[in-house]
């Protein structure tokens, strides 16, 4: 199930990404390699410095719609876009320079998507031709924005896949301190028979959710520390808590690197999240201003109970239809 | 205001960590545990499970965030909308009900979002609330727990895990119009 879940996300992603791109270049979206006349009205560009100028610069609305499209213009509140903008001249042709334009808030998609292929997405940098004697009285500058080409595919290959397998070890080293913390609890624990305790505590309720597990083994008092810190929203001890029932699961496991009915069962109780206070939901409505930011908690809590119940009755019905099966040339 | 319920579990998930730390090594140490050994001994494993997960770990998140870099998701959230719209699910909420399986984080922000445009107290904003409390990564909870003990093939765990999901969803949406008419 998961083989064709993550195959799906990732055949998806290339597809839509590649989907994008093509459609992109075809209608040539950017206009690539044009040049874009920008206006600045008189005495809005300054000397700023040697061959340094800066100031305000401008596109129409009805222009933007020309030059790219009407959708594109859609952004803009009123007739025109204005940019900071600045220039560096060129030492060897005065007429010539680099130009960077900051981006406002109303900007349109094309011009913010461009900037965001580039690198900054509150900055376009690109050639320019002007007349310098012409800024006093105003007029036009030519500008030459970078070329934009498979932008989608490079964003997918740069957040998507590069910085992401870094965050998945970051995550991953994160978790040894509180790990080694709780499992060595849990080992204290152990020793002096508490987790044996609590496992006959909650024999009555357990052995029928997980009929394959003892009902003294240690992997239920484990899953019961588990769901307890689950509850009270203790996230930092859930997440140790409930590797090391896996790990206790894992010992009852026949079959090495195939998930047993038990495991699956705790799972699904571990997805469902019954919590007592969902406590960052409260917490961002009472910043956005609500009138009573805790009555968010009956609608959760009872959502959550009903999908607790469905989905271990689900869980228990389904299990049957995937069987336990051999891997082909795995030694057992 | 607080109300008192709120303030009791404020405190309790304060107390919680460090009471049951004592509480369990003062047990043992009645029972004469060495509770230094076993803390030792015990606490070694840590390194290696948080190590066993990276793999697990680094190939769902990938998928995951290739997924939403190509803008697959928002498809797919606005492919599926006109189906759940007929069957009274606000549109809105879409993109929600698929992130809030996938990242942590960006369903936050989508919630986040939602109560700012819709007002917290709306029925938008409950629930956005609700469907975001009653939730958990479930790829990130399945690549994990499974990662820690070696588990590939993970046959109906996936499909329990989307389908109380989807139970949650629903009866977020139920209960709020139930409980705020």
């Amino acid at each position: 199930m998961l083989n064709y879940i993550w195959l799906f996300l990732i055949v998806a992603a290339i597809c839509v990404a590649v989907g994008r791109d093509v459609s992109e270049e075809t209608s040539g979206r950017f206009r690539n390699n044009e040049w874009v006349a920008l206006h600045d009205a008189p005495g809005a560009m300054k000397v700023a410095g040697p061959n340094h100028f800066s100031g305000t610069s401008f596109l129409t609305k009805s222009e933007i719609a020309r030059f790219y499209s009407a959708d594109e213009a859609k952004a803009i509140k009123g007739d025109s876009v204005f940019f900071a903008t600045d220039i560096v001249q060129s030492q060897a042709d005065p007429r010539t320079g680099t130009l960077t334009l900051t981006l406002p808030a109303n900007v349109p998609p094309v011009l913010s998507d461009a900037a965001a292929a580039s690198g900054d997405p509150t900055k376009i940098v690109g050639r320019t031709a002007f007349d310098t004697a012409t800024f006093a009285n105003g007029g036009n500058l030519k500008f030459l924005p970078p070329t934009v080409h498979f932008r989608i595919l490079a964003k997918v290959a740069d957040e998507g896949i590069l910085k992401i397998a870094n965050t998945a070890v970051e995550l991953a080293i994160g978790l040894i301190g509180v790990m080694a913390l709780w499992l060595g609890i849990m080992k204290i624990a152990e020793a002096a028979g508490l987790v044996l305790l609590l496992s006959k505590i909650v024999k009555p309720v357990m052995v029928r959710v997980f009929p394959d597990v003892p009902p003294d083994h240690p992997a239920i008092g484990a899953m019961v520390m588990n769901m307890t810190a689950n509850f009270l929203g203790l996230s930092n001890a859930a997440t140790p808590l409930g590797l090391k029932a896996m790990e206790e699961l894992n010992k009852l496991n026949p079959v090495a690197g195939t998930a047993t009915n038990a495991m699956c069962m705790f799972l699904t109780i571990n997805t469902t999240a019954l919590t007592l206070v969902p406590a960052t939901v409260i917490a961002i409505r009472l910043t956005l201003g609500s009138a009573n930011p805790t009555d968010i908690i009956m609608p959760t809590f009872l959502a959550t109970f009903v999908s607790l119940i469905v989905g271990i009755i689900f869980t228990r019905a389904i299990e049957r239809f995937f069987p336990v099966r051999e891997a082909k040339g795995e030694a057992v | 205001m607080e109300s008192p319920f709120i303030a009791i579990t404020k405190i309790l998930s304060t107390a919680a960590i460090p009471l049951i730390v004592f509480a369990i090594v003062l047990v043992a140490a009645i029972r004469k545990v060495k509770v230094y050994e076993e803390f030792v001994e015990g606490a070694k494993d840590g390194f290696t499970t948080a190590i066993r997960i990276i793999p697990y770990l680094v190939a769902m998140l990938v998928a995951i965030g290739m997924f939403r870099a190509s803008g697959a998701m928002d498809m797919l959230s606005s492919a599926i909308s006109p189906v759940t719209n007929a069957l009274g699910f606000p549109s809105e909420l879409m993109p929600l009900a698929i992130v809030r399986n996938l990242s942590g984080s960006g369903s936050l922000g989508l919630m986040t979002d939602i109560m700012k445009t819709h007002g917290p107290d709306s029925f938008m904003g409950r629930v956005a609330g609700a469907m975001m409390g009653s939730h958990e990564t479930t790829f990130y909870v399945l690549a994990v727990y499974f990662g820690a003990v070696n588990i590939r093939r993970t046959r109906h765990a996936a499909l329990a895990g989307i389908f109380s999901d989807v139970v949650a969803l629903i009866m977020s949406v139920i209960l709020v119009k139930w409980l705020f008419p």
